[in-house]
């Protein structure tokens, strides 16, 4: 059966200000889709700009599309980070 | 009655309004021929100054030779009988009419209502309103 | 003459105490359109090989781009270029602000000054007089000091671009300061410094003609929409200047820790965007007619800094006084990037040159008695006290004062190692084990370890279509050439880079077309073809000067050591697939040299 884990969720740009808040403690579901789609829900993410801007969801600093079959598990302590396209500085 | 009102506090210096201003008028950009200029004290101050149509104005006061209308309005001023005294360049409180060789002064004129420099102040700090 | 250009370049001898007018020819413009194309064309033919940067031969070009000082948003920039007292190769370093725009008006796309002046001079150009004034009483003034007396004296309205004391040192990392904004990279105010120029005043009543009006403001209602828009441009960059990106970089495992060491980095708590927008920002500031408002001025409220006000802080200084020496008090990022700013500094290769020395003090190459005090990571105070050093060339500031490489090779044993640097120019704020994609920029970069020739990292972490691998060597390499391409153009127009982030080349060609006139400009493979010719251009400066294929590398750090933690942890950056493809469609030969075939297309000759 598989239990929650606990996860640090962070907000960057825009995201930030749909969800309220730069980061957030919560346990989630191990799946990392299962678990993106609850964030999603519970912070009201998908709006329609963030729809049509690209953004991308990172696990530890990763992409999602880019992570290995093991690491589509989350465990405790990891970090899941949302976040907009990002031009040069 | 509108007029332009000004948020210097929102002003970044960019000077986009002396750009767009000087192409509507003279079809070239020379932000030296704009009826609005902003004036800078690096790092803390820009403060754009343009015609705040004076009920009272103080340029028509001041041109000996009856040359200015205004009042409640941008000013006309009447090319032939303007004698290039610039005392109304002196006299606008805002700082808002500037010599112009030997030409007429320049002073704002709303873009025949089109207030440009409105329209692409980004920061906002340009606005119209009806305000005193 | 076409719009945009006021198609004259004025000559100044600095020896002769001379000047002369030319005409620039229309088939030069079309072929090299201005800013850093127009400046490679004639360094490459006016400069001898292997002259002394810092000797008499020199030359310093200043030149705007045809967009330069009109409506089109961010229209900012102009280039100095030169041959580099830090690399010993090409160099173009550009500038936002008002000083371009006002040589513009002043009657002038193009600045060439040759020659040294005998005693410290100041130019001053009001449109077509010219003069040459004594700098006597300027001698060691910090450049906030040298603008205030020249403006005082020649008009508020009159805009200086100058050195201060570390361009007077020639020192190789002294820029040159216009009014809160720089011409930071290189060791331009170094050359400038040579040449007994002090300042360069600028007052223009002139004007910029338009070709076809109705064309050219609807293009810019088209950008002001574009750029309104845009989440960035129109959303982060506003509100949180460059700093835009430091979270994401820090998540991404981007933002380098320590002199590229790569371990944790504790201090995003303390020193992220939010605080410095919450506690520091306290003004938008915007260059010549631009919408973003990036810039920021900001001032310490409290503590150790409480008072220092500077213009940023940018996101290269929060990291180069920030995670590269281990310090997360945003108020001596602050401190130390108005430090850069008083004494004509290049604040990227000043904090990577302070970190570097924290290693090798923490590593025993250096001791407290040699430096003046200890030189540990997270010393904000012994930063700031090395940073004085380093503007004053004084103390240990005159070994780190020349920059990693050199300081390197006087310090000894194997600081080599660490020195993070691309053929002597300091690494800015991304570790490209995290992007590898970065590193292939780095390496092919025409002036050295730049992140401004080409920037792949925001394509290699989240693209807009299709999904790139940032641990990956493959599709890096058009990735990066295709962006040198267009950043020489963007270099080359007088826009600043942050403009085109909203904007497609089509539409940049619409500005450019409607404002010049010239048919050619329309046509974005035209002008993208015009980039390649001036990358290749620059490269044949290089190739000329000496380098080649073994100064297209990265420091040993990024190739050899793993990184220890992150999304990238156990990575280095596999260089060498991306650079043979790299080259190779470039078409260069295997030694990173111009065939003759890719030079004839462009009307190129060695």
């Amino acid at each position: 059966m598989n239990s929650k884990v606990k996860v640090k969720v962070q907000f960057l740009g825009p995201f930030r200000e749909t969800a309220g808040k730069r980061q957030d403690v919560l346990e989630v579901e191990p799946d990392v889709r299962a678990a993106i789609a609850e964030i999603e829900r519970i912070f009201q993410l998908k709006t329609p700009e963030s729809e049509l801007a690209p953004s991308g969801v990172f696990v530890n600093g990763r992409h999602v599309s880019l992570l290995s079959k093991e690491k589509m598990l989350l465990k405790d302590n990891d970090i899941i980070t949302f976040m907009h396209y990002v031009s040069g500085g | 009655m509108r007029r332009i009102i000004v948020r210097k506090e929102n002003c970044s210096g960019c000077r986009s309004c002396q750009v767009i201003c000087s192409m509507h008028h003279e079809k070239h950009v020379a932000p030296s021929e704009a009826r609005i200029r902003v004036k800078s004290d690096y790092p803390w101050k820009e403060e754009p100054a343009v015609c705040q149509q004076c009920k009272n104005p103080a340029c028509q006061r001041a041109c000996a030779a009856g040359a200015i209308t205004a009042g409640g309005t941008v000013p006309v001023i009447d090319n032939e009988k303007c004698t290039r005294c610039f005392e109304c360049v002196k006299a606008c409180p805002f700082a808002a009419i500037w010599e112009n060789g030997a030409k007429m002064p320049l002073v704002c004129d709303t873009c025949s209502g089109q207030y440009l420099c409105v329209r692409w102040c980004q920061p906002k700090a340009l606005t119209l309103g009806e305000e005193d | 003459m076409a719009g945009g250009y006021t198609g004259k370049l004025l000559r100044i001898d600095l020896g002769k105490r001379s000047h002369s007018v030319e005409n620039i020819p229309e088939e030069i413009i079309k072929k090299y359109i201005g800013g850093k194309g127009i400046s490679a064309y004639l360094l490459y033919k006016e400069l001898p090989a292997k002259c002394d940067p810092l000797g008499p031969e020199n030359i310093l070009v200043f030149a705007n781009g045809p967009l330069t000082g009109t409506l089109a948003p961010a229209s900012s920039r102009v280039t100095v270029s030169t041959k580099s007292p830090l690399t010993g190769g090409w160099l173009d370093s550009n500038c936002g602000g008002f000083w371009g725009p006002e040589l513009k008006y002043a009657g002038y796309d193009v600045l060439v000054i040759a020659g040294c002046a005998e005693k410290p001079t100041v130019v001053v150009i009001e449109d077509e007089t010219i003069r040459f004034e004594s700098a006597a009483e300027l001698g060691g003034y910090d450049c906030p000091k040298t603008e205030k007396t020249l403006k005082e004296k020649y008009g508020a309205d009159h805009r200086v671009a100058c050195i201060g004391p570390a361009g007077e040192n020639r020192l190789p990392l002294a820029g040159i300061i216009a009014e809160g904004r720089a011409f930071g990279r290189g060791g331009s105010g170094a050359v400038m410094g040579s040449k007994n120029l002090k300042a360069i005043v600028v007052r223009g009543r002139g004007s910029v003609e338009i070709a076809r009006y109705e064309a050219f403001l609807t293009a810019n209602n088209e950008a002001m929409n574009e750029l309104t828009i845009n989440p960035d441009t129109g959303g982060s960059r506003p509100k949180y200047g460059t700093n835009n990106i430091l979270s994401a970089m820090d998540v991404l495992g981007i933002h380098p820790v320590h002199n590229f060491q790569g371990i944790p980095w504790s201090g995003a708590e303390k020193l992220n965007e939010e605080v410095l927008a919450d506690q520091y920002f306290k003004k938008n500031k915007a260059c010549f007619a631009c919408p973003i408002r990036c810039s920021k001025v900001s001032r310490v409220d409290s503590g150790k800094y409480k008072g220092s006000v500077v213009e940023g802080p940018e996101y290269e200084n929060v990291w180069s006084f920030g995670a590269q020496c281990g310090n997360a008090d945003p108020g001596a990022v602050i401190e130390a990037e108005r430090l850069c700013d008083f004494y004509g500094l290049d604040s990227i290769s000043v904090g990577n040159a302070v970190g570097f020395a924290m290693e090798c003090y923490e590593r025993g190459l250096i001791t407290e008695n040699q430096v003046g005090f200890a030189l540990k990571f997270t010393d904000d105070d012994a930063m700031i006290k090395l940073v004085h050093l380093m503007g004053t060339n004084e103390g240990f500031g005159q070994v780190i004062g020349r920059g990693v490489k050199q300081a390197a090779a006087i310090i000894g044993k194997n600081a080599a190692d660490f020195a993070m640097h691309v053929k002597g120019m300091e690494l800015p704020a991304y570790d490209p084990r995290s992007a590898f994609g970065m590193g292939l920029a780095y390496a092919t970069s025409d002036r050295g370890g730049c992140h401004l020739r080409a920037f792949p990292v925001g394509a290699e972490v989240l693209q807009n279509r299709g999904r790139m691998d940032p641990f990956s060597t493959e599709y890096k390499a058009d990735l990066v050439k295709s962006q040198q391409e267009w950043f020489a153009i963007v270099d080359s127009i007088g826009l600043c880079l942050f403009a085109t982030f909203a904007l497609t080349p089509r539409q940049v060609t619409l500005l450019l077309a409607g404002l010049t006139g010239i048919e050619e400009f329309a046509s974005a493979d035209y002008l993208i073809t015009a980039g390649e010719r001036i990358y290749n251009l620059t490269r044949l400066f290089n190739i000329r000067e000496g380098f080649g294929k073994k100064d297209d590398t990265l420091p040993s750090r990024l190739l050899n050591e793993p990184m220890p933690s992150g999304p990238a942890k156990g990575l280095t950056v596999d260089l060498e697939p991306m650079l043979k493809e790299y080259y190779y469609i470039r078409g260069w030969d295997e030694e990173g040299v111009p065939k003759k075939e890719t030079l004839d297309r462009l009307g190129l000759k060695q």
